[in-house]
């Protein structure tokens, strides 16, 4: 129980911080998404299943700034956990080009399917290759970083979950 | 129904997910009025700490630039300050060559303006500074931009404006350009006029009036407006010249009282009758 209050806590943060601090680059309007780097890490902590439904609380906080397109941000980031679930199973994340090209995936996969629930749907093509493509290569970079920090800490388990299970 | 536990136990994550996207589409499917409302329960609730974060934060980089371009114009304030001492020095010397008696120094008293119009004078401000700032009858009142009136009555805290605008307020003036003067009067709807101009005299539209020092209230070279139409009558001798008042005179905030002082006397020199 604890643990789980320190999660929603540092879920918290972030998601503060994401919407906050972490306003897109001036000038470039390219973001990094916090939120997704921080629900790919607790997930490598708590169970497929849990991490899909912190995955939605994240998406529905995040969608509170995003009314016209609200729900997008809950299928989006759950979806993008759930991708994260299928690649962790089988693979071990440990080697960094493998884990940035992860982040890489799931940031375009999250960012994609939040754009079928924008209403901006006629200019789907531009958005994609002006905000969304470079945003997701710079969360993919920033990622990396903070993701092998994090192995280095301890906090993220690259590894299959029956490598610590066994 | 056992049967039908042990199968979501099996497959949580499905199920998570399953649960999840049904709630995505159906929560993007409901009424933007109960997404706003979904909206502002968060923002008034959870996200407080990081709105006033987020504002302070924002707040803080605005004070800076603010700081900055303040700090760049008192830097060419002080030039200017510069420049205009230098000059003051050099018509000094000009006026002691040239044996000029009289020079007059000028220096204002900030006030903010705390009430408009009374019943009395409905062409009238109140300001915060009175007799306790030194504020005396008559004194010339100014904004950032030209003439806003004259000191009317004077209490402990406070003082009584006569505006620009009011009807029985007249200024004597001149025509910045070619120096032609006249007297400026209130033509109504907070516009001024020029009177006793000749027929014969060069005033534009668009040229500067300025207070010309006559009269012994408002000292030269204030701004009182520009002109904004010039009338030559079929016949008369004097031209109709309206002007738009520079000051602002229906919106103003705060005010500057004027005091003048003639080299080597006492401040308050401005003693005249109730027209300039």
């Amino acid at each position: 129980m604890t643990k789980r209050l320190v999660y929603l806590l540092i879920l918290y943060i972030v998601i503060g911080l994401q919407i906050s601090l972490a306003s897109p680059i001036p000038g470039l309007s390219w973001d990094i998404d916090l939120v997704l780097l921080g629900l790919v890490i607790l997930s490598s902590r708590t169970g497929r299943g849990e991490a899909i439904l912190w995955a939605a609380l994240a998406g529905l906080a995040l969608d509170c700034f995003d009314i016209p397109a609200m729900g997008g941000h809950i299928v989006a980031k759950s979806t993008a956990i759930l991708i994260l679930g299928l690649v962790h199973d089988s693979m071990n994340l440990e080697q960094p080009a493998l884990l940035a090209a992860t982040v890489f995936v799931l940031a375009i996969a999250d960012r994609l399917i939040f754009r079928l629930f924008s209403p901006y749907g006629a200019t789907f093509i531009w958005n994609f290759l002006r905000f969304d493509l470079p945003s997701a290569l710079l969360t993919a970079l920033v990622g990396w970083v903070i993701l092998m920090i994090a192995i280095r800490l301890g906090i993220f388990r690259p590894r299959p979950q029956d490598d610590y299970n066994a | 129904m056992i049967s039908f536990i042990d199968f979501i136990r099996r497959h949580s994550r499905s199920a998570a997910f399953i649960l999840v996207l049904v709630t995505g589409i159906l929560l993007s499917q409901t009424p933007l009025e109960f997404r706003a409302g979904v909206s502002s329960a968060f923002m008034d609730t959870i996200y407080r700490p990081f709105s006033a974060l987020s504002t302070s934060w924002h707040l803080m980089k605005n004070h800076r630039k603010e700081n900055l371009r303040l700090k760049e114009e008192l830097i060419n304030a002080r030039l200017k300050v510069e420049a205009l001492k230098e000059a003051e020095r050099e018509n000094q010397r000009l006026r002691k060559a040239l044996q000029f008696s009289q020079q007059v120094e000028i220096y204002t008293v900030l006030a903010e303006v705390v009430g408009r119009g009374t019943p009395r004078m409905p062409s009238s401000i109140t300001i915060s500074a009175g007799s306790d700032k030194g504020i005396i009858v008559d004194l010339p009142v100014i904004d950032r931009d030209g003439v806003i009136g004259k000191v009317l009555s004077v209490n402990e805290r406070s003082a009584v404006i006569q505006l620009i605008t009011d009807p029985n307020l007249k200024v004597s003036a001149m025509d910045a350009r070619s120096r032609v003067q006249g007297i400026v009067s209130s033509a109504g709807g907070g516009m001024l006029k020029m009177e006793n101009v000749p027929i014969n005299a060069d005033v534009r539209q668009g040229d500067l009036i300025i207070s010309s020092g006559l009269g012994g209230v408002f000292p030269k070279g204030l701004m009182v407006g520009t002109v904004s139409r010039v009338v030559k009558p079929q016949s008369g001798l004097f031209i109709g010249v309206e002007i738009e008042p520079s000051a602002k005179i229906s919106t103003p905030e705060e005010v500057f009282v004027v005091f003048s002082r003639i080299v080597g006397s006492e401040i308050g020199q401005n003693e005249g009758g109730d027209n300039d």
